[in-house]
């Protein structure tokens, strides 16, 4: 038997959820800027915005050590789902309601970033989970793994992101 | 589900390519002038909070039927010299290089500069440092929170400010920034301010100018030749608008033609349909359940 049959199909059950995040991510930023899911628009950002699902990857990584496998992969991104609903429910707002009303009677931002940190929070217990029952973690040690791994990953996303201006916004608030 | 997903982006993925035209305009010309749909206000990504890079918003641009656009990135200058790069290897909009000084107390448009002017200046240092640089400086939403970061004369120096943009869509916050504009009595600007929310160019700025050329622009701005139609009212240089008359009105976004129009909503429907499916089929089912609790699986070994 070839080898690379024997680790195909580990690669695609390791990339299959990953690519589904970056995916959703760029439909949802082509649904944002055009109204539909334009090629031009949604693949490339799929392809940048991959930035999101490999910065998750290797924090997983660095909690699970030995543990980390392509099936370990493929559950902790399970608990992407609130997210992508988030998403879903964001890019709606930008595809079908006009400019002017979305930004002044949909409670935008407030109520878009309140619900965001419902999604955080559903993502982080459905981690929680994971951590749990699939790594068998005691409850203190699944509490901890989630939290490193988001310490691990967010602030470089936030970094890519927004680096310049978020500086600014710390370095002013420390008086640096 | 998962079928059903994959089926739905698929279907949104082709809809949306046959609907994705840009709609052919002829160049608008009033007396000397050309009048140039310009958004003086996008962010990209990364660096500037924004979900598009530099060249996909080139491309969207000028499907928006704008014919310049400033990327202004966030206490950055870079996003906007690779955009302005593409645009000139494609054929695109012109792409004026600018930033945001993003400061703790204002924000400003630094459009047309070659480096970055930092955000710790004053209001008037950031200005000098900006027409030092051949640049204008705009002040971006500048509600009232803002005024007082503005002296007398950083006021008098500026060379235009935002009177339509996202912010000034709540009613309190358009008298504000209208309320500015008529102190300074700088250039009107309308601008997007755009981080991915919305079409590019939703707010826009129409200059008369010479010709599209960045420089072109940029002096068109400092001699008060702009106009902003934002909702029906009209601002900034009234005489240049009765000489274009309605011929603005018809110039924001592109309308679609009928049948593209239904592709365009049913691309939109599948895509929004797609990920909700896509969300429902990533939340966790029997995945967790594959290796069950440890306490669980020592009962099921006893029993």
């Amino acid at each position: 038997m070839p080898r690379w049959s024997r680790w195909l199909p580990k690669l695609w059950i390791a990339v299959r959820r990953p690519m589904a995040v970056a995916l959703g991510i760029g439909c949802a930023a082509s649904l944002m800027a055009h109204g539909t899911v334009t090629p031009r628009l949604a693949l490339p950002a799929a392809l940048y915005w991959s930035f999101v699902p490999l910065l998750e990857i290797a924090g997983l990584a660095l909690v699970l050590r030995k543990e980390f496998s392509a099936e370990a992969i493929d559950d902790f991104f399970a608990g992407h789902g609130p997210w992508l609903l988030w998403l879903a429910a964001f890019a709606t707002l930008w595809a079908f309601v006009p400019g002017p009303v979305a930004y002044a009677r949909t409670g935008f931002p407030h109520v878009w970033y309140g619900l965001a940190m419902v999604a955080a929070a559903w993502s982080a217990w459905l981690d929680f989970a994971f951590f749990q029952r699939v790594a068998r973690r005691s409850r203190i040690g699944a509490a901890r793994d989630v939290l490193v791994q988001r310490l691990v990953c967010w602030p470089i996303g936030m970094i890519i992101f927004v680096a310049p201006a978020g500086w600014q916004t710390v370095a002013s608030r420390l008086g640096l | 589900m998962r079928r059903a997903c994959w089926w739905l982006l698929g279907a949104a993925l082709v809809m949306g390519a046959l609907s994705d035209r840009t709609p052919a305009r002829a160049p608008l010309r009033v007396g000397p002038f050309r009048v140039l749909a310009v958004d003086l206000h996008v962010h990209t990504f990364p660096l500037s909070a924004s979900t598009l890079a530099p060249w996909d918003v080139v491309l969207e641009a000028r499907r928006q039927g704008l014919d310049a656009i400033a990327i202004s990135g966030q206490n950055e200058a870079i996003s906007g010299k690779v955009a302005r790069w593409f645009s000139r290897l494609v054929g695109g909009p012109t792409v004026i290089a600018s930033e945001e000084v993003h400061g703790p107390a204002f924000h400003l448009i630094a459009a047309g500069i070659d480096r970055t002017v930092s955000w710790r200046l004053s209001a008037e240092d950031a200005i000098d440092e900006i027409h030092r640089q051949g640049g204008i400086a705009i002040a971006a939403h500048p509600t009232a929170g803002a005024w007082p970061a503005f002296s007398r004369r950083a006021l008098q120096d500026l060379d235009a400010a935002e009177v339509a943009q996202p912010v000034a869509f709540s009613p309190g916050n358009a008298k504000d920034v209208r309320e500015f504009s008529r102190r300074t009595g700088a250039a009107a600007i309308g601008s997007s301010d755009w981080h991915g929310m919305g079409p590019v160019g939703l707010c826009r700025t129409y200059v008369f100018a010479q010709d599209d050329s960045a420089a072109a622009i940029l002096a068109a701005i400092r001699s008060r030749q702009t106009v902003v139609v934002d909702r029906g009212r009209v601002f900034g240089n009234m005489i240049l608008a009765q000489m274009a008359g309605d011929r603005l009105f018809d110039r924001g976004t592109p309308a679609e033609a009928s049948a593209w129009g239904w592709l365009r909503i049913a691309s939109g429907v599948c895509g929004v349909a797609g990920l909700l499916a896509l969300a429902l089929f990533s939340l966790p089912k029997e995945s967790f359940r594959r290796d069950p609790p440890p306490a669980r699986r020592k009962a099921s070994a006893g029993a």
